[in-house]
């Protein structure tokens, strides 16, 4: 079935419209909905190209973080030098997202409300912190990236809410992050297991740590329980091992096309370890970046 | 079904169509506009044989709607050069041999010149990664490669040495 197309200019607009229907589907970059609406996975009676919305774009720097829009492209992401030295795995995240056509078109805030488990740039927000600013006609809120998943291709996003902007702090002195991701090939390949580490060091000691993970869980999840027991721990290679062999204990990965559950569990390991491994070198290198 | 008027610069001509709220640029282009150099490959987005420039950028048009080509500009590879004379991209990729059965080409060629555009010099690595959304299954990419390369050495007239580049 053909839809109605909408496409609002302001937020107000946009919630005027959204308001007015029943039933609808958010077009921003589009790679993931026209995928899904030419598969007839979903028939949306009306489509709301939200692209022409100037509140929802462009990289802000704020104080220790920045603004993100969710229309951001991956493409505008790995453009951005800033972005690459104070926020590295979700620069690193994005570059690795489809190919270079999907990059110059999909969008940050499409790669989490489409809230795939192996959505690339999910477990750099999470492993970053990253807040999503949620706004409705009635107002704005902000929840942490890791807690907006609900399930796989699910959000907690109720009808007439969207996600306006994504909210990264900069790491900074002493700090670095790390992406890391197995695919089968190196472009337009859905991650087998995906994940980052974001970290700040103190002398030889591990201060505090973030770590995340997609592809082995209904959701990208934060691995919590290894992170407790990092922090306070020496920066050797014996730690990042045992956190490694942590983490393919602590997942649950179901076996799928892409992958068996055994693999994914091997993985689990390797991501582990290369993304803390990279991410402490960043932090002790003092350039984010290297 | 309501009509939108769309108005798109496309190959560098101002144009004025109503389109269907469903209707694909790839549809637009193909069977409207009746430009059939651009390939209709998989229809989701991997093989790239449907790639276009919009707004400068190599994009996959299976996957946008027309109506949001509205203000934009549009490019295909029928904007790309002509029969009488070719662009640097079209004569390379001959002089090559990196056309076989020539159904990647029209998307290959538009990433390429996409790549170029926003860097003269690229690696044969950059250029790699450039085209990893452009399928070919007949050429293995190298001479694709060293098309690209060759075009790219001819702008900066540098002397590119072959022999080192097949090292890698």
């Amino acid at each position: 079935m053909p839809f109605v197309y909408h496409a609002p200019r302001t937020l107000e607009n946009l919630f005027a419209t959204l308001d007015s229907l029943e039933q609808y589907s958010l077009l921003a970059g589009g790679t993931d909905l026209i995928v899904k609406w030419k598969e007839k996975l979903i028939d949306p009676k009306a489509v709301v190209d939200i692209n022409g919305i100037a509140a929802m774009k462009g990289i802000e720097e704020c104080p220790h973080c920045f603004s993100i829009g969710a229309l951001v492209t991956h493409y505008e992401i790995t453009a951005s030098a800033r972005l690459r030295a104070a926020a590295t795995a979700l620069y690193e995240a994005a570059g690795e997202v489809g190919s270079p056509q999907i990059r110059h078109i999909a969008t940050i805030g499409g790669n989490i409300v489409n809230a795939s488990p192996a959505a690339d740039t999910a477990p750099a927000l999470l492993a970053l912190n990253a807040e999503a600013e949620i706004q409705s006609r009635t107002g704005i809120s902000a929840i942490l990236v890791a807690d907006l998943f609900t399930g796989t291709g699910r959000t907690c996003l109720k009808p007439g809410q969207i996600i306006s902007r994504i909210k990264v702090p900069a790491s900074g002195q002493n700090q670095g992050s790390a992406f890391v991701k197995f695919g089968k090939r190196k472009a337009l390949a859905i991650a087998v297991v995906n994940g980052a580490a974001w970290i700040t060091i103190d002398g030889d000691k591990i201060k505090d740590v973030r770590l995340a993970m997609g592809a082995v869980a209904p959701t990208p999840i934060r691995l919590l329980a290894i992170e407790d027991w990092l922090r306070g721990q020496t920066l050797a290679a014996s730690t990042f091992k045992t956190a490694g062999t942590m983490a393919e204990k602590l997942v649950r990965p179901i076996s799928d096309i892409r992958s068996s559950a055994e693999y994914r569990g091997d993985l689990a390991r390797q991501v582990v370890i290369r993304a803390l491994e990279t991410a402490a070198r960043r932090a002790k290198g003092g350039c984010a970046c290297g | 079904m309501d009509k939108i008027k769309i108005q798109f610069v496309l190959n560098g001509e101002t144009r004025q169509v109503e389109v269907e709220p469903d209707l694909l640029l790839i549809d637009l282009l193909r069977e409207r506009l009746g430009l059939t150099g651009t390939k209709v490959g998989c229809g989701e987005g991997d093989c790239g044989a449907c790639t276009v420039l919009l707004n400068g950028k190599n994009v996959n048009s299976c996957l946008l709607l027309a109506a949001r080509v509205n203000g934009c500009e549009v490019v295909t590879v029928e904007g790309l050069g002509s029969y009488d004379k070719l662009h640097p991209l079209q004569e390379a990729f001959i002089a090559e041999g990196a056309v076989q059965c020539g159904f990647c080409t029209p998307g290959m060629l538009l990433s390429a010149k996409s790549l170029l555009d926003v860097n003269a010099r690229p690696t044969r690595e950059e250029i790699a990664r450039h085209i990893a959304g452009n399928l070919c299954r007949c050429t293995g990419y190298t001479k694709i490669i060293n098309a690209i390369e060759k075009v790219a050495c001819a702008d900066r007239h540098c002397a590119c040495s072959r022999e080192a580049e097949e090292g890698r």
